[in-house]
Formats: C-alpha cells, structure tokens, sequence
C-alpha cells in the first residue's frame, strides 16, 4: 500500500499540494486528474523523492527510501531516459540498477512498438520516445508505476494500442496512477479517478460506484469542478446575443 | 599503454573519448606556465658567469650563488592550481548533462545505488584534480633535477 498522508509542498510563495492524504492499493489503476498547475506533477515527484515535502509518504509503512524506491517506476513527458543510449543499452543498465527488471517484458514490447534497439533515443521521434519512457517505466520491476501526461505527443491509434497492451500486460500486484488531461479516453480503463484542484484533493471515486449510481467519470468531474455541462452553450448564446444588440 | 575506460565513471551516454581528450588539453595547457622556470632558470644560472673580453672565455664569477630554487618556481604552478580550480565546475557540467534532452536526473536521482549519481559526476572532476597535483609534483621533481644537476656545485 502506497500511503500519501498530509502531503504538503510549498515552491517559495506558491502552495503547490495542500494536505492532500490518500492511499493505492495493488492492483489498482488510479487515474490522476487536474488542472494545469493543479499539482498533479508535483505529488508524483514528492512521491518518488525527487522533491522535499511536508508530510508523510510510505510503503507499507515504511518510508521510501533506497532500500525501496526500486518498488516505485516513473514515465513522464519530460522523458527520463538517456538521449546518447540506445534501448539495448537501457536494458542494460536498468538490468543492472534494478534486479527486479522484467526482460521479457521489455523485447515484448518493444518488438510490438517497433523500437529500433540499437538507436540512441535521441534519433527517435517523439511518439517513440514517448512509448519507450513507458516501456521503461512497465519493465522495471516496479509494483507502483507512476506515470505523468506520458502520451503526449502520440497519435489516438498510438495511444489507444498503449492502453489495450497495458491492460493486458500488468500484474494483479502492479498499480497504475496516471496522470493525464485525456479522461475521456482512460476512463473505460480506470478502476478510480482521484482529483486535485489547486494543490488540494477535491475528489476520489471508483468507476465501479459511478457505474452504479448511472452516473460517468466526466460528469462526476463536472460536478466536482462546478462546471456546468451547458457552460458553452450559455456563453455562446451570450455572445451571440451581444453581437446582435450591436 | 591502454587508456583506463572512463565510461562507468562518467554520465550515461557521454563519450569517454572527448573526455580524455578535455582532459588531456587541460593537462597540457595547464603545464605551459611552468615553463617560464626554464626561463627563469637559464637567466639565473647565465648571472653566475662573466666574459672575459681579453681571454674570450666564461668564467663562473667567484663567490656568486644561484637564487633559491623556490625562486625560481613563481608563476609555475598557476595552470595547475587553475586547472584543480575549474574541476568544480567540470562536476557541476557533469550533472547538468542529466537535463540535456531529456531529464535522466529523474531516474539517477531514485536510483536503488545512492553512490551511482555521485560516482558519475565527481570521481573524473576528483582525478583531473589529482592529476593536476600529480603533474605539478612531477614538472616539480624535473625542474629540481635541472636545478642541482645543471648549476655548478660552487653556486648552490
């Protein structure tokens, strides 16, 4: 269990996460959701150490550290791989950083991306670089895999194909958070949707229960963020009223 | 004698090849002020003669006496010292190098070795260091070599 417990982050002036407390379970593929400059970046960096914080983040229990990080994978569109290094070379090292680092995984799915193994990624257009930070990212070892607006970039059929294979790929012990601004498109994938608003947690459902309820993860979100579906329409009809008193 | 391989030692991806060869010009740029002891040598060991104009023959002058050796070694080592100066900013430039074209930082920084990071960033800026106090120790040992062995012993 991933525990996020008051987690507190403050840029100078700026209160990026406002105690934002909420925990993943294995197995769970949580969708991350938010405004830009909602915190969404922010909360996977503190998660993964990679920023100071206030707050509590553990895994069962224990607080992230290099005795664990190793349990923790992330993709994000900033890229985190090496530019110089070709795939072949990647696999390399994260076999040798990372002893849980799933091989076969790895030639699965770059053999069905289509990934050059002996070009430095820097060669690779931006689709392709985006599907080996995620490749990177699943074949790990990881049980929590962290991903951050990870398919920005690649084309619909692009992405569609991504979420078909990791669907079918990840484990029962393997937990997703992604973040991403496309939630129309995750959401038949998504088993929860947790949102921030400005630093703070303003939502966390399961599809399952808004299934239930008849209801849709957009609608949910509307709801949640006070933006009316007829929104548009309203000030269109606004618009197009003061064009015509004119 | 093989070159020692860099590349664990330094950021994934950047070429051992350039690195010697940064190295290996900040070396020998670094040594070009020592030569100025040469300089100062030769003018401090051409004071202990005078020309006899009648007799046309150079002749140590009596009682004259070399300056100090570590006279003579002003300036010598400011490459060297220069060179050791700058290796900070050659480990800053390393770790830079995580944010170029993509941010590798991110997967250095949680990486399960805590030391992977640091050994890629600061053992080659350490060795240029050294090898800078390495090769001041040398030219050192060479110009003390010229200076006993080259001065006549009535002058030291």
């Amino acid at each position: 269990m991933l525990e996020l417990r008051h987690l507190s982050k403050k840029y100078v002036t700026t209160r990026a996460l406002q105690d934002v407390s909420f925990s993943l379970g294995p197995g769970e593929f949580v969708g991350l959701f938010g405004e830009n400059g909602a915190g969404k970046t922010t909360l996977m960096k503190c998660v993964l150490g990679l920023l100071g914080h206030q707050g509590e983040i553990t895994l069962d229990g224990a607080a992230v550290t290099r005795k664990n990080i190793a349990r923790l994978s992330f993709a994000t569109s900033e890229h985190s791989f090496f530019p110089a290094l070709s795939p072949a070379d990647h696999r390399d090292f994260y076999q040798s950083q990372f002893p849980a680092f799933r091989a076969k995984r790895f030639v699965a799915l770059t053999d069905f991306f289509d990934l050059p193994m002996g070009r430095p990624l820097r060669a690779f257009s931006t689709g392709q670089k985006n599907q080996f930070e995620v490749i990177l990212a699943l074949c790990q070892g990881a049980e929590y895999i962290l991903m951050d607006e990870p398919f920005a970039g690649n084309d619909v059929f692009n992405r569609d194909d991504f979420y078909k294979v990791l669907l079918g790929i990840l484990e029962p012990t393997e937990t997703v958070l992604l973040s991403t601004h496309l939630l129309e498109e995750v959401a038949p994938f998504l088993s929860r949707a947790v949102l921030l608003r400005q630093g703070r947690l303003v939502g966390d459902v399961l599809t399952a229960d808004l299934d239930e309820q008849g209801s849709d993860l957009m609608t949910y979100v509307r709801g949640v963020y006070h933006r009316p579906a007829d929104r548009v329409s309203r000030a269109l009809s606004s618009l197009t009223g003061e064009e015509a008193e004119s | 004698m093989r070159k020692p391989d860099l590349t664990p030692l330094l950021p994934l991806g950047l070429p051992a090849g350039s690195v010697w060869r940064v190295w290996a010009w900040g070396l020998g740029l670094a040594g070009l002020p020592s030569l100025q002891f040469l300089a100062a040598y030769s003018r401090a060991r051409g004071d202990l003669f005078e020309y006899n104009r009648l007799t046309g023959v150079r002749s140590l002058i009596s009682g004259a006496k070399i300056l100090p050796f570590p006279q003579l070694l002003t300036g010598v080592y400011t490459g060297f010292w220069a060179l050791a100066a700058v290796t900070p900013l050659a480990a800053l430039a390393l770790y830079l190098y995580h944010y170029q074209g993509s941010h590798s930082i991110y997967t250095m920084r949680r990486l399960p070795r805590r030391r992977e990071l640091w050994r890629r960033v600061l053992t080659v800026p350490l060795l240029a260091s050294l090898s800078a106090l390495a090769a001041a120790g040398l030219v050192t040992a060479l110009f003390a070599a010229i200076y006993w062995g080259c001065t006549p012993a009535a002058a030291l």
